[in-house]
């Protein structure tokens, strides 16, 4: 499967086989998604029907100034309940008892809580350009990861969505400098014409960034630029498709480069035991030193010593 | 440039098998000891001339003889980036495994990508001339290998981008 | 432990003067070499004007400056001599190859190893055929003299 997927498959199993479950147990699960994000189940001994979804999100501050209290009061208001401990940033609890009756879409919709948090600073600039004010919106940073962020900003017909991602090693540094390319060249085939405009630049950061200050602008630094037009989330089904897919573009480099170097080790592989077969060829058959010659009725002779004369017969069969 | 393959896989086969001319010798510096000379370089007079065959100046081989042992190192052609961290990951992964190709060295010569040291012993115990055909066939099919990887690499990166826009779509 | 460190046998004076008197050192002084190789140069060139590569090949390959310190009129010497391999004609090869002798046939085969080393100077494509021509003519052997023998071109 060449796509991400946005929503959280581990979790919407775990949740759903809690819900579905006949008698509530004690649970204390770590699940982890992209980007360090860290779930949290629990249920305790007293109260088996209450489970408690925690979840720790590095990024939650500055989330939370695009507006991501109000997206998670409106989807999943009827859960929310105050943070467990100060490690945590959002919780949400459910009652097994009180469970709407689709649970397979409780489950999914919980997954998505990821998703809907890191959606606030697009939302807002989409609003932004909702709006229709004159001139650019304000320049949304998310550091999402340890030295990678993403940068939203609208402007009056666009908005500008940039990415900084580090590549640790130099090989990752050239293949993602190839896949960069033909994502920066693919809107010259006629079916995607209409896609985002990709721009990349290998160290420099782009002009809307530039002024900001702490950037990384070394070798294995790159930025990624998404240029989104009108039509990608005039509509709010297009809004809510672009926003999903946009999310996950640094994931979905890294997770195909990743996939690449494996293609190539294996190939390596293969290429290295054709080798190892040719160059056996150069050896010549060896007659083994303990052949077993037989006489006609089945005894064995035995080469005690290779150097002295005549074999000793052995008695008997093998 | 393809016309010139030919001739010089010929060059450097004929080359390799007049090189490959060994003999038992013991060490002249050390007793009871068998080292080979091209590695040891302590005895000049045991040591022939280096030979350079090239086809330009990015494809070369450097064959360095002794009287025991012959040290034939490859330099592969990498026109760019990709094919130079391709050829750089498939070389040392060879020569991570260097053991079991019993003729592979584990460090290449300076300049060059790729060492093989090949000692009288190797001689005595294989076909010389499946020897000097393995090399060439590794010359021809490292090429190979790394233009069809270099080429996946790009088919794969044409799609990836393609799929990923087409969904803003 | 320090002198375990080091190659004690690199440090000899003796062992490094052995290995520079294992060089050929020509009877003649830099300066006769050089003159020698000017005056070939005129006579070679107009050889291959007059369009006998044969010949011009001989004379090119005559009386070469073996030996140490002599750098410069050996890379003349083989700039000369690969001029001649490339003004003969492609089906002229065969026969200029079977026309020299056993002796000049050694040289030509140090020269085009010469040349095959540098590969920024010299056209490999084109030594690489003459190569083929020299080797089926003068068997293996001939690259064994070219590798066993002191006076490098």
């Amino acid at each position: 499967m060449i796509l991400l997927e946005p929503h959280s498959f581990v979790l919407e199993e775990t949740l759903l086989s809690r819900f579905t479950s006949e008698k509530p147990e004690v649970v204390d699960i770590k699940l982890v998604d992209f980007d360090n994000v860290i779930y949290h189940l629990q249920s305790s001994p007293e109260q088996r029907s209450l489970l408690t979804l925690s979840v720790e999100m590095t990024y939650f501050n500055e989330v939370l100034a695009y507006g991501a209290e109000e997206i998670l009061a409106r989807e999943y208001g009827d859960y929310m309940v105050p943070p467990t401990n100060s490690q945590h940033n959002i919780s949400l609890q459910f009652d097994l008892e009180k469970l709407p009756e689709d649970k397979a879409a409780l489950a999914k919709h919980v997954s998505l809580l990821k998703r809907n948090v890191l959606a606030s600073p697009f939302l807002r600039a989409f609003e932004y350009w909702e709006s229709q004010q004159e001139g650019a919106g304000p320049l949304m940073a998310t550091h999402y990861r340890e030295n990678e962020a993403i940068y939203v900003q609208a402007q009056q017909d666009r908005v500008t969505v940039i990415f900084s991602t580090l590549f640790k090693e130099e090989v990752d540094r050239v293949l993602g400098k190839v896949f960069l390319q033909e994502f920066v060249d693919a809107r010259r085939l006629a079916s995607i014409q209409n896609a985002p405009q990709v721009v990349y630049s290998s160290r420099e950061a782009p002009l809307e960034i530039r002024h900001l200050p702490g950037l990384r602008q070394d070798e294995s630094v790159g930025y990624v630029s998404f240029v989104l037009f009108p039509r990608h989330f005039a509509d709010p089904e297009a809004r809510e498709k672009t926003i999903s897919q946009i999310q996950l573009f640094r994931d979905y480099l890294h997770y195909h480069i990743k996939c690449a170097k494996a293609y190539m080790h294996s190939r390596m592989r293969t290429r290295v035991k054709e080798f190892l077969k040719v160059i056996n060829r150069a050896k010549p058959d060896r007659v083994t030193s303990m052949s077993e010659k037989r006489t006609a009725t089945g005894r064995y002779f035995r080469p005690q010593f290779r150097q002295s004369g005549s074999p000793q017969q052995v008695e008997g069969e093998w | 440039m393809s016309n010139t393959l030919r001739p010089y896989l010929n060059a450097v086969r004929s080359t390799l098998t007049a090189a490959l001319c060994l003999d038992n010798f013991a060490s002249q510096i050390v007793e009871k000891h068998n080292v080979p000379e091209v590695e040891a370089g302590n005895s000049k007079e045991v040591l022939l001339n280096p030979l350079i065959v090239s086809r330009n100046e990015n494809e070369q081989v450097l064959i360095e003889s002794s009287v025991n042992s012959v040290r034939i190192s490859i330099k592969i052609k990498q026109a760019d980036d990709i094919e130079r961290i391709l050829a750089h990951q498939f070389t040392r992964f060879l020569m991570l495994r260097a053991e079991n190709f019993v003729i592979l060295r584990r460090v290449p010569i300076k300049g060059y990508d790729i060492s093989f040291l090949v000692t009288n012993f190797h001689t005595e115990q294989m076909y010389k001339h499946k020897l000097v055909d393995f090399i060439i066939e590794f010359m021809e099919e490292v090429d190979k290998e790394i233009s069809e990887m270099k080429l996946s690499l790009n088919a794969r990166a044409r799609i990836v981008a393609e799929t990923y826009l087409s969904q803003f779509v | 432990m320090a002198h375990r460190k080091l190659a004690i046998d690199g440090f000899d004076e003796e062992k490094q003067q052995i290995a520079q008197q294992m060089q050929y050192l020509s009877t003649k002084s830099d300066s006769e070499v050089a003159s020698m190789v000017d005056q070939k140069a005129s006579a070679v060139r107009a050889a291959i004007t007059r369009g006998n590569s044969a010949e011009a090949l001989e004379r090119a390959l005559a009386d070469p400056p073996y030996g140490r310190g002599l750098e410069a009129a050996q890379s003349a010497n083989a700039l000369l001599v690969s001029e001649v391999l490339m003004a003969t004609r492609t089906q002229d090869i065969n026969s200029v190859v079977s026309s020299l002798s056993d002796d000049d046939r050694d040289v030509l085969l140090k020269y085009i190893y010469h040349g095959l080393g540098h590969p920024a100077e010299f056209n490999c494509g084109m030594l690489l055929s003459w190569h083929e021509r020299i080797v089926e003519a003068g068997g293996l052997g001939s690259i064994v003299r070219v590798m066993a023998d002191r006076k490098t071109v």
